[in-house]
């Protein structure tokens, strides 16, 4: 007959409260005297049971604090296994969470009841949402690739029509001042006999050989650093030292008004139409700006203009006729013959030369 | 094919013959238990015969050869690890094999833990202190040497058999001495 002493039976209860109470109970202190019988067996397993436990309530409660990567303890304890295996599904869950969230869609959980249902399905949606802005990207970025392409083309056109400072200008500030420069050289050049000459030829024909040949002066103009300003009729007008300034602009002008010449000599020479220019240089101020709105043209102006012209106009076919100012610029640079002084209108007397 | 001598694996996926043709009353799935009861047989003849580590030798290797032609022939090689493991996820389970799961996964050093619920070697076994999944261990290193052309250590750390719910194993690139 086993006996049992009051102390001992007080201890199992005591443990039992505490543990049915949600409080922690240590080990129970076996009795010296306890024989190895049934009860120091009963007292064994009992506190490992309470070793066991102790471990898997530290274990749950770090899991309840969101502690995922807490290491479990051993033990075959129901308990203990059923949260070993949530924390394997809350850290699953994890994973493929990140991976959704890395952008891969495919991923789904599954055995985990509704759960799965609404975790799949909330996934869908996502890639789905996803989806539809990856597409509403796409078609924006063919759309900003359109737009970057017409706008390409619309600032070729305007580099075509405007100077470069020009059309910063426009696009920092919406507009562009009207600007003085005050040391330029400018270029006139005219052809012979085109009136006349043109009564004879087709326009198409005409406007094709006027293309051709205002091609490859505008050619030169831009390969000597000077900039086209506009065609008028016939005649075609250029300027050294305004975009950018340029201490040698009169040498620059000269050299593209022979470059100019000879071409055409060239051209001349192996084509069917024959065309021969007059070319005017003059050096000084102009003010060059934007004129009109709809319709406009980036222009030069001043009496430095007039005087070009007038040059141009006092020229021989082939010849190009300098102004005095241009000549102090380019005299020792170029071989030159002196005209003498010729009447222009509204200046009066102008020393003139050609240059060789 | 199964009576020659070698030295080297002579496996082909084509030596599982072509299973609809040679069943077309009783079809491809059969019960685990008769799984089960061959390989514990053959397990138990070949401890009798060689002893455990030589038989858990050769269950490994066995594992990691079905591993390597399972990707081939059935996972495929994916383009990246994410992709891969959901691969073999939906594979092992259209084939009843287990439930496979991710605890950890350091892409950068190769490193995982995964985990194998409803195990087809293991699960429902009575619980005896002991990790017995060799074979699978073999299973998701020869997968691995496919998919990535490195060799991996796997080992099983818990298990069914230890008293656990899954089948644990922590996997790692294997450091050549």
């Amino acid at each position: 007959m086993l006996t049992v002493e009051k102390k001992s039976l007080d201890q199992l209860t005591e443990a039992v409260h505490l543990f049915i109470n949600g409080r922690k109970s240590e080990p129970l202190e076996i009795p010296e005297t306890l024989p190895d019988n049934e009860l120091r067996q009963l007292y064994t397993y009992f506190n490992r049971m309470i070793v066991e436990f102790n471990k898997v309530s530290d274990f749950s409660y770090a899991m309840s604090r969101g502690e995922l990567d807490y290491t479990p303890p051993a033990g075959n304890m129901v308990i203990l296994q059923s949260f070993k295996n949530l924390q394997a599904s809350l850290k699953h869950l994890t994973w493929v969470t990140q991976q959704i969230s890395g952008g891969d869609f495919s991923h789904t959980v599954d055995f985990m009841g509704d759960f799965s249902l609404a975790f799949n399905d909330m996934t869908r949606q996502l890639q789905e949402a996803f989806e539809t802005i990856r597409q509403q990207n796409d078609r924006l970025t063919e759309a900003n690739t359109m737009i970057q392409k017409d706008k390409e083309q619309i600032q070729n056109l305007l580099q075509s029509i405007l100077p470069t400072n020009v059309i910063k200008e426009l696009n920092t500030q919406g507009y562009s001042a009207p600007r003085y420069f005050d040391n330029v050289t400018v270029f006139f050049s005219d052809f012979v006999g085109f009136t006349k000459q043109s009564e004879t030829i087709d326009p198409v024909t005409l406007i094709d050989e006027l293309n051709s040949i205002f091609k490859e002066f505008d050619r030169i103009v831009v390969e000597t650093g000077g900039e086209c300003v506009k065609t008028i009729g016939d005649a075609f007008f250029a300027v050294w030292g305004m975009h950018p300034a340029m201490e040698d602009h009169a040498q620059r002008a000269v050299e593209a008004a022979l470059k100019i010449r000879s071409a055409l000599q060239e051209r001349n020479d192996q084509w069917l139409l024959k065309w021969h220019v007059r070319i005017g240089l003059h050096t000084g101020s102009v003010v060059g700006g934007i004129v009109g709105e709809t319709k406009f043209i980036y222009d030069v102006f001043g009496d430095t203009v007039n005087i070009a012209s007038r040059m141009e106009s006092n020229s021989e076919p082939m010849k190009i006729n300098i102004s005095e100012d241009v000549y102090q610029l380019v005299k020792s640079d170029y071989k030159t013959i002196d005209r003498g002084t010729i009447f222009v209108k509204g200046k009066g007397e102008c020393k003139m030369y050609f240059v060789d | 094919m199964f009576k020659e001598e070698r030295t080297q694996s002579t496996f082909e996926w084509h030596m599982l013959g072509d299973v609809k043709l040679g069943r077309p009353n009783l079809g491809a799935n059969m019960p685990v238990d008769v799984y089960r009861l061959m390989q514990f047989t053959l397990r138990d003849e070949m401890i009798r015969s060689l002893g455990v580590p030589a038989t858990d030798e050769i269950f490994f290797n066995a594992g990691k050869k079905a591993g390597q032609e399972f990707l081939k022939n059935v996972v495929e090689k994916q383009t990246n690890l994410s992709e891969f493991i959901e691969q073999v996820q939906i594979n092992l389970k259209q084939l009843k094999i287990g439930i496979l799961r991710v605890e950890k996964a350091d892409a950068d050093n190769l490193e995982f833990t995964l985990t194998v619920a409803e195990d087809l070697d293991c699960s429902g076994l009575p619980v005896i202190d002991e990790e017995t999944c060799i074979y699978d261990e073999g299973f998701i290193a020869g997968m691995l040497l496919e998919q990535t052309g490195r060799h991996f250590t796997v080992k099983e750390i818990d298990c069914w058999c230890s008293g656990d719910r899954v089948c644990r194993f922590d996997i790692k690139p294997e450091i050549k001495e």
